[in-house]
């Protein structure tokens, strides 16, 4: 048994090496790489120092940092509810009307680059050219108001990301499901509450989940477009942790940054397996 | 008939914005500025022309264009391959422990990597040239590859394999002669993605890349936009241009694009 196991893997090998290798050498090695530089002390070139846990210390005493986690942690709810809720919306009316040609549309936003969606979004919100003026508040450039403005932007060219893996799902349900609770004069939201959702319970657990991970990831929206003001009101983590290592030459803050980052990222992937494992239920 | 107006208005949501920039688009700027919401009273065109020349979108195109194709060139010789072995291998555990390795690098942040990754490239004088770049993104997009590819061979048959064993094929005769022409669909799908993906790839580019004559589009607008960033008409323009290619590519395979992404329910 042992000796034919072995005899697969040889023959699997060639398939499997190369992107193996790459991506230890591109993802793995560096990624490590980044944990063990958070423990040191480097400007980017000259020498490199070990300081232990000192660069954890300086970024949870820097309010930089604090109040770049608090303003992930608002973009991380506001994703978690508003795109999804629109997301599941979409899915459970096109399931109800057949109106699946609409699907097309709805996705569109999704697959334009972020850029592009930044520059759309800051001439709609430029308050001399664009639709602001008519409110007379520049969104993007009042603190108060930047960050929301951000995400509502990301948001547009989100949601239909999610409405098209709900729907998805949705699809795989039998509809005899349906059928029958119509027929025993269920309505149609309580279909949904009854049918919908548990069943697709999994993917909904699993994007929100995806969703914690990439919020705490979001780079280019900021940097694109208020990179980080007004008065920092838009820094999130991955800016500060970009200015760190490619222009304030504080290399090791920024691996500490990176670790941070990482952190909320696993201890996701960590709250998935526990929930998976404990049978997902709604 | 409730269902319906919340879907229409959900379609108007997602139209809107796309309207005020083709809109701003075909206008001059003294008539965006006096009026950015209604239709131009005479649409023009010189703003794309401006666009492609003052914000220089030709050369941006070729650097965005070998960045896609070479990154889609690399997943098809890496990950698609990786992802079929992970499918048809009968050792479990080595096949389990190695997918769910992948699975935990599509949480895994760039921003963990890029740090060291941009040091080494620098050292190694591997910035600002396109194949490092190239290597980074399959590196990158193989993990949602794998998986992706991995659904659709494991619905191949064990017996066409054995079969063609049973005739003296070698395992890469069999992957290239019967496996790939049978996953089509899904080699399209992922090459789609994977080729979006890279188009409107931002972090990536702006870290390793500075000259100006290597910019994907993604950067070369973003830099423009310090420039230019009175001139809305011109930059509405240029937004547009930089999408064209991926929204033709959209117009045709939409179904793949939202099958390959609604089904892994990742984004890369």
């Amino acid at each position: 048994m042992k000796t034919r196991n072995n005899k697969e893997l040889i023959q699997y090998m060639p398939f499997l090496l190369p992107t193996l290798i790459l991506n230890l050498l591109i993802v793995l090695f560096p990624s490590i790489s980044t944990i063990l530089l958070s423990l040191f002390e480097w400007s980017g070139f000259g020498k490199i120092k070990f300081v232990g846990i000192k660069n954890f210390i300086s970024i949870f005493s820097d309010n930089l940092v604090i109040s770049a986690i608090l303003h992930n942690i608002i973009w991380t709810i506001i994703f978690l509810t508003i795109p999804v809720i629109l997301g599941l919306t979409v899915a459970e009316l096109l399931r109800r009307t057949k109106w699946e040609f609409l699907q097309p549309f709805y996705f569109f936003p999704v697959i334009l680059p972020t850029v592009v969606v930044c520059f759309i979004w800051g001439f709609i919100y430029n308050p001399v050219y664009g639709l602001a003026k008519y409110l007379g508040i520049a969104i993007l450039g009042n603190p108060s108001t930047a960050l929301y403005g951000l995400a509502f932007a990301n948001i547009w060219a989100w949601w239909g990301f999610l409405g098209a893996v709900f729907y998805s799902a949705v699809q795989s349900i039998s509809k005899e499901l349906y059928e029958s609770a119509s027929l025993d004069g269920a309505s149609g939201w309580q279909q949904f509450r009854y049918i919908t959702l548990p069943q697709i319970a999994p993917t909904l657990v699993f994007m929100e989940i995806m969703t914690i991970i990439w919020s705490f990831q979001v780079f280019d929206w900021v940097w694109l477009t208020t990179q980080g003001g007004p008065a920092g009101s838009t820094e999130l983590l991955a800016t500060l942790l970009y200015k760190k290592a490619f222009s304030l030459y504080k290399v090791g803050e920024a691996a500490a940054d990176g670790v941070l980052i990482s952190m909320f990222g696993f201890l996701s992937v960590g709250l998935y397996f526990y929930l998976s494992k404990r049978g997902i239920e709604v | 008939m409730f269902q319906k107006i919340v879907l229409l208005i959900l379609l108007l949501y997602s139209f809107f914005p796309l309207y005020i920039c083709i809109n701003a688009s075909l206008k001059t700027l003294p008539e965006l500025f006096t009026d950015p919401i209604s239709l131009p009273q005479k649409p023009v065109i010189e703003n794309y022309i401006n666009a492609f020349t003052k914000l220089k979108i030709g050369q941006a195109y070729i650097n965005s264009s070998i960045l896609a194709i070479g990154t889609i060139i690399g997943i098809l010789l890496t990950a698609i391959p990786a992802a079929y072995a992970l499918a048809k291998m009968k050792t479990s555990k080595i096949s389990n422990t190695i997918i769910t390795y992948f699975f935990f690098c599509t949480t895994i942040p760039a921003q963990l990597s890029i740090i060291p990754l941009y040091f080494t490239f620098a050292k190694l004088k591997l910035t600002n040239s396109l194949i490092p770049l190239i290597l980074i993104h399959i590196a990158g997009f193989s993990p949602f590859s794998i998986l992706l590819m991995r659904s659709y061979f494991v619905k191949i048959p064990d017996e066409l394999i054995e079969a063609a064993l049973v005739d003296g094929a070698s395992m890469w005769q069999i992957f290239w002669r019967i496996i790939i022409p049978n996953t089509k669909p899904g080699i399209i799908t992922t090459s789609i993605i994977v080729g979006m993906w890279s188009w409107n790839s931002f972090m990536l580019p702006l870290t390793f890349i500075n000259k100006e004559n290597l910019m994907p589009v993604t950067v070369a607008l973003a830099m423009a936009q310090g420039k230019w960033s009175v001139h809305w008409e011109m930059m509405m323009a240029g937004a547009l241009l930089g999408a064209l290619p991926i929204i033709i590519l959209f117009s045709f395979l939409h179904r793949g694009f939202i099958e390959g992404l609604a089904s892994t329910g990742l984004k890369g």
